[in-house]
């Protein structure tokens, strides 16, 4: 019966056993080779290799190919801009001086419209007389094309329809917690201007052929405050009055109106409806023909289209 | 002196105090860090700059319909930028996570 040795562990023939078990390894910790990390398999490092080395090629490529021809553009471009420079320029200097009064641009066509702009229009506004009633179809063609922007935007913009009544309740909750909600200092404020605002726009509008303004830029006017109106109210409260179907209906009976009564005044000869709008004295609301109501419907179009690009833009539905 | 000459003066005296008042908020807006403090630069700009301003011109124009359309562009400007100054500090509020580490926050 042997007893166990005391200083058996770590001793010569412990250490013998251990690495005959394969344990222990003497060389352990004194080698200053490390064993080789998990690294990418010979394969996965030839095609590595393999990329690096194209990479290298296609930069050096790039280099030298695209290099050249950026050289080339760039001196291309900068000959570009000095030809345009030069042809702007040259055909600027053959322009006739600024207030020459030989210049081509007084011609009979601006004379007429000064001296005899009144008379035939009755508007006291000159502008107005021409945009609206010398020019008249001009202008139903900017109006066509506030309308066709809106409905491209609308085309653009308008949110789908979902299918699950509840995701589109969560989407249109999460557009409003954006807004100012029921803010009081935002709503006393709009209960002050909007209603001035708007009278200020219909003024402008009204007032078109004897003031500058007129329909564009008072349809801007009453457009801004349609607005306003929505930011502090909300969009329930502004959906009663100004909802999709309002906003078609206006935009198009504008439009058309526009359309058969210019299209009247052009067909019977240009004679502004004598025999039932007259030209009235100048300066008075109700004067100047159909000029009043032009830009009335230019105006109604006007501040539509404003009012629905930001409803579109702010959350995809009018 | 003359009474135009006066009136000139005093015209000028209260515009150059406006354009000063607005270089300052302007100065303000560009310098400060925080929306909060650019808010407020800018505010001084839109309240007392646009006084300054529209005195000057209404001594200028002295009483007429030019001097009341003043008064109505400065009444307008007084009710709607004190507004939109307060929606945008609201936003700030809503949406800056840092708003303590820049200024007071009363609990």
């Amino acid at each position: 019966m042997s007893r166990p040795n005391p200083n058996y562990k770590g001793s010569a023939w412990d250490k013998f056993t251990r690495w005959a078990k394969g344990t222990y390894d003497p060389a352990d910790g004194r080698l200053e080779s490390t064993p080789p990390e998990k690294g990418p398999s010979p394969g996965e490092r030839a095609e590595q290799l393999l990329r690096e080395y194209d990479q290298s090629r296609f930069e050096e490529g790039v280099a030298k190919e695209v290099g050249a021809f950026q050289i080339v553009s760039r001196i291309f471009f900068v000959l570009m801009a000095l030809f345009m420079v030069t042809v702007l320029l040259y055909t600027v200097s053959f322009l006739p001086a600024f207030g020459d009064p030989n210049s081509p641009v007084n011609n009979e066509v601006s004379q007429r419209y000064i001296e005899q702009g009144l008379e035939e229009t009755g508007a006291v506004n000159i502008v107005a007389g021409m945009i609206l009633d010398y020019r008249a179809f001009d202008t139903f063609g900017e109006s066509c094309v506030l309308f066709v922007a809106l409905c491209c935007v609308t085309i653009l913009l308008r949110a789908d329809k979902k299918e699950d009544i509840r995701l589109s309740a969560r989407e249109e909750l999460e557009d409003l917690s954006y807004e100012p909600q029921e803010d009081n200092v935002l709503q006393q404020a709009a209960k002050l201007l909007v209603p001035l605002i708007i009278i200020f726009g219909a003024y402008v509008v009204l007032n078109g052929h004897i003031s500058p303004g007129g329909g564009f830029s008072g349809g801007a006017i009453i457009g801004t405050g349609l607005i306003l109106y929505l930011t502090a109210f909300g969009v329930r409260r502004t959906r009663r009055f100004m909802n999709e179907r309002v906003i078609k209906t206006l935009t198009v009976c504008a439009l058309t109106f526009y359309c058969f009564a210019k299209s009247y005044s052009f067909y019977t000869g240009a004679n502004h409806l004598e025999s039932i709008i007259t030209t009235g004295t100048p300066g008075a609301i109700l004067s100047a023909g159909l000029i009043v109501y032009l830009n009335i419907c230019v105006g109604i179009v006007v501040a539509c289209t404003m009012y629905s690009f930001y409803t579109l833009f702010r959350r995809g539905a009018i | 002196m003359e009474l135009s000459l006066i009136r000139f003066i005093i015209a000028a005296v209260l515009i150059a105090g406006g354009v000063v008042v607005m270089c300052i908020a302007t100065f303000g807006v560009f310098r400060l860090n925080t929306a909060m403090k650019r808010m407020h630069a800018a505010a001084m700009g839109d309240s007392l700059g646009i006084l300054l301003v529209m005195l000057g011109l209404m001594v200028v124009c002295g009483l007429s319909a030019s001097s009341l359309k003043v008064l109505a562009i400065l009444a307008l400007f007084w009710c709607a930028s004190p507004v939109c100054s307060h929606l945008l500090a609201k936003l700030e509020v809503m949406t800056n996570l840092d708003l303590k580490d820049e200024c007071e926050v009363p609990e």
